[in-house]
């Protein structure tokens, strides 16, 4: 497949303060995002403070020492914008999304939100309860739930396998002096980074940025690393649940990001079990009929990566349908793709990649993405040819190195 | 200051002689959408059918005399491409993504299997068990439930009462034959509508579309189809159901106007912006904020073509349901007794034209708004004057409006069955 994906080279500066920008203008539509990365990785986190730099990355946008939350909403509504904060598991981000007609205002008030939050107590309760609402919700869903447990035996109390929102127990411990602290790591100048993408002027981008953001400084110091996780915990865990289905997750670690099997990874995943023709959905689902929702996704990390198939099958299939599952990735380590399967997963990933750049925002992540995970700015456009490099052989051996015994989680009705 | 030119980007529109209508826009983003709508949907349904056009929108996937089974899936991984469809209440779509240089191998397999799916006996009985996944799966869904239910006890008769996926009764009922009645009698030109947006030449792009599509009939005369919107609907219905479940999940139910209202829809689409979209807004700051009753609130109407719902959603402790309840009707019912300010109404103006600007930024984005809006009216009009015809809206049209909520509500709570198993860390 071809894949002309070459665009204007962004431009890269840094502010005086040593913060570093990225700045790629388009004036395709009207729509400006700004993304400002912090140095700050979820998934530094220790186990019993899981989920403490998301809760700090919401509770910047619950209040400024000029503005309340209720003044803060009113203002981030009337101009009609976007304006998030959250916790990644290599870095964290504030993301801005506006029309040029509020660039301004809205610039300011992307600043204000990272520089100056407030963290009042009142707020941090508020948080705190909506926080532990979100966590039912997420473990209301059984698929998440199956996974959460498979992610903690996977990375073996590493952070990696933390939800980014936390757990109940640590979410009701969080103290003011803990955001504070988290928050004074986000702002480490030189270690940040901000990416502005669509209809501005990039002189006048950067002259704004440097003035809102004159007032930071660096850290020093060494910068904040996630920790080499230890080797995962193969094996069974059964929840019980009531409920109509059977939802099964199982895991396996993969690479790291910068790691040359990565790409090799991603299309060992495709043909596994992305997309409607990937080997779970057809043999699971179309053949055998045992699944509505069947497929698998690959997360690649600085510190390692996995892979993690699922499937959701009538409670009396589940043997069959785990069985299924773990045949298909114990046979992609026993026998090499075939090369035409194996160019249908490549023209699906890069087709994929090609239509998650659509939106200006999208486009600024990845290039932010790649530049805070240390593969730096090209290796976003130069993903499609890293794909295109990879070999059948390149496939088995991922395959050999990392389908080993897999990890399983399962949510079960009680029988 | 976006410019109007912007949402209603240069297009060309097009109604082929056999009744096919075809939307091309231009977008230079290296990928191309093809999204086929059909206006028909579980509207079009009787009990005995319930859940047959999502079936049959399966059931397209799996093959045409050209393309056996898993071949259609094939041929669109193999060019690189992102598919899929949905049935709602309405309709049902079919959206394909590629890169540009592929649009015409995408074009191809899309129209074949709209036109001539085989509907083969075998696969029909291969595909039936994982629609009763489907259902299986959505009835572990709090979300699911909660809406599907609020429906089924909103109206005691009519298009909406039941689910998009049938019943594990009606679909284990259904039989080949009748999906292939039901797929030539609903499949027909004049009852689609082609869309493609993205990066292509939009002339040539409508002329390949005429080809591909220009053999497709349209519907025979005198054909009878269902969906007449007539209904019956329910008042202070009541039900809880218990879900294994952490958190609960609640609904509201009011009457919501049919989309050739378009003054009401529009009045009522900033209502429901005014209520719920944002932080600031009214149900987010009194439920959640001020009188902590609430974890999160929704609200809003689905246009649909014949009159339907408008709901508030809730999460929540289940304590704390009679609480919310009264403070959420509160809320709603002082909407159609004060007319909200113009500054609100600005905001919402605002927070509704910058949410369809975003959504214009990707093909799938677009095409969906548009082949919504037009499967609904048959025309492009309400798309088109949607923006211009919302700054016309006043407060007072607003609070009007919002007389629906006067109405005694249908309810509905998931609540946890009294203990979630397995739910601590």
């Amino acid at each position: 497949m071809s894949s002309d994906t070459r665009t204007q080279a962004p431009i890269v500066s840094a502010l005086p303060s040593g913060m570093r920008v990225v700045m790629r203008p388009e004036t395709a539509n009207e729509i400006v995002s700004v993304l400002v990365f912090f140095p700050v990785p979820g998934a530094i986190e220790r186990t019993e403070e899981a989920g403490l730099v998301q809760f700090t990355a919401a509770m910047m946008v619950r209040g400024t020492t000029s503005r309340t939350h209720a003044e803060l909403a009113e203002a981030i509504d009337g101009l009609g914008i976007s304006l998030t904060c959250s916790a990644a598991d290599d870095y964290s981000l504030a993301s801005l999304d506006c029309t040029s007609d509020t660039l301004e205002e809205s610039l300011a008030l992307l600043a204000e939100v990272i520089l100056s939050p407030s963290f009042e107590p009142e707020e941090i309760e508020k948080e705190r309860q909506s926080t532990l609402a979100a966590i039912r919700r997420r473990d209301d869903d059984r698929l998440a739930f199956a996974v959460r447990h498979m992610m903690q035996d996977l990375y073996a109390g590493h952070s990696y396998g933390l939800p980014r929102l936390g757990h109940a127990e640590t979410v009701a411990e969080f103290t003011r002096d803990q955001i504070l602290t988290v928050h004074g790591e986000l702002l480490d100048a030189p270690r940040m980074l901000a990416v502005c993408l669509g209809h501005f002027e990039p002189s006048r981008m950067e002259s704004r940025l440097a003035e809102l953001f004159s007032g930071i400084t660096g850290r020093g110091g060494e910068a904040l690393q996630v920790a080499q996780p230890g080797p995962p915990r193969p094996g069974r865990r059964t929840l019980e649940r009531p409920g109509e289905q059977a939802v099964l997750a199982a895991g396996w670690r993969a690479c790291g990001l910068a790691d040359p099997a990565g790409p090799a990874v991603r299309l060992l995943n495709a043909v596994a079990g992305e997309g409607m023709n990937s080997r779970l959905f057809q043999r699971l689902r179309e053949q055998q009929g045992l699944a509505y929702a069947t497929g698998s996704y690959v997360h690649l990390l600085v510190q390692g990566g996995h892979i993690v198939a699922h499937i959701g099958t009538r409670p009396d299939a589940r043997e069959q349908a785990l069985e299924g599952l773990l045949g298909i990735f114990a046979q992609l380590r026993r026998e090499r793709v075939p090369r035409e399967e194996l160019d249908r997963a490549r023209n699906y990933v890069t087709g994929k990649y090609l239509i998650d750049h659509q939106s200006n925002h999208r486009r600024a992540f990845y290039l932010g993405h790649y530049e805070m995970t240390g593969l730096g700015l090209a290796a976003d456009e130069d993903f499609p040819e890293r794909l295109a490099r990879v070999t059948a052989d390149d496939v088995l051996a991922a395959a050999e190195q990392f389908l080993g015994d897999a990890t399983v989680a399962e949510v079960l009705p009680p029988e | 200051m976006i410019r109007k030119a912007e949402i209603l980007a240069e297009r060309i529109y097009q109604r082929l002689p056999n009744g096919l209508t075809v939307i091309a826009r231009r977008v230079p983003n290296r990928v191309v959408t093809v999204d086929v709508w059909v206006g028909t949907g579980s509207a079009n349904e009787d009990e005995r059918l319930n859940g047959v056009t999502h079936f049959l929108e399966h059931m397209l996937f799996k093959g045409t005399p050209r393309f056996g089974p898993g071949e259609l899936d094939r041929t669109i991984m193999e060019i690189g491409g992102v598919w899929n469809a949905g049935t709602s209440k309405d309709f049902t779509h079919y959206y394909v993504t590629v890169a540009s240089p592929f649009f015409h191998r995408a074009l191809d397999a899309v129209s074949d299997m709209i036109q001539h799916a085989v509907v083969d006996p075998v696969e029909f009985e291969r595909e039936r068990p994982v629609i009763l996944e489907e259902i299986r799966r959505k009835q572990d869904s709090p979300g699911g439930v909660l809406v599907d239910t609020l429906y089924a006890v909103s109206f005691r008769k009519g298009p909406y009462k039941r689910s998009v996926l049938g019943t594990h009764e009606s679909v284990s009922a259904l039989s080949r034959d009748e999906m292939y009645a039901y797929y030539k009698s609903h499949y027909t030109a004049d009852n689609m509508v082609v869309l493609v947006v993205g990066d292509m030449d939009p002339e040539a792009a409508v002329a390949s579309i005429a080809e591909s599509f220009g053999g497709l009939p349209p519907a025979p005369a005198g054909l009878s189809r269902l969906n007449n919107g007539l209904c019956e609907r329910a008042a202070g219905e009541s039900c809880v159901i218990k879900l294994a479940v952490g958190e609960t999940y609640a609904a509201l139910g009011f009457p919501a106007p049919a989309v050739d209202q378009a003054d009401a829809v529009l009045a009522l689409d900033l209502a429901a912006t005014i209520l719920a979209d944002g932080r600031s807004s009214r149900l987010y700051r009194v439920l959640k904020e001020d009188l902590r009753l609430v974890s999160a609130v929704w609200a809003g109407s689905p246009t649909h073509r014949h009159e339907s719902l408008f709901y508030v959603l809730m999460t929540l402790e289940r304590a704390k349901w009679a609480e919310a309840r009264r403070a959420a009707l509160e809320v709603v019912r002082d909407l159609a007794a004060r007319p909200p300010s113009e500054a609100e109404m600005a905001k919402a103006r605002r927070i509704i034209r910058n949410g369809l600007f975003f959504s214009t930024e990707t093909n799938t984005g677009q095409s969906a708004t548009i082949g919504y809006y037009h499967t609904l009216t048959g025309s492009m009009e309400f798309y088109d004057t949607y923006l211009e015809r919302l700054g016309h809206v006043t407060a007072e049209d607003v609070s009007r409006a919002c007389a629906v909520f006067e109405a005694e509500p249908n309810e509905v709570i998931v609540e946890p069955l009294g203990g979630v198993e397995g739910s601590g860390a």
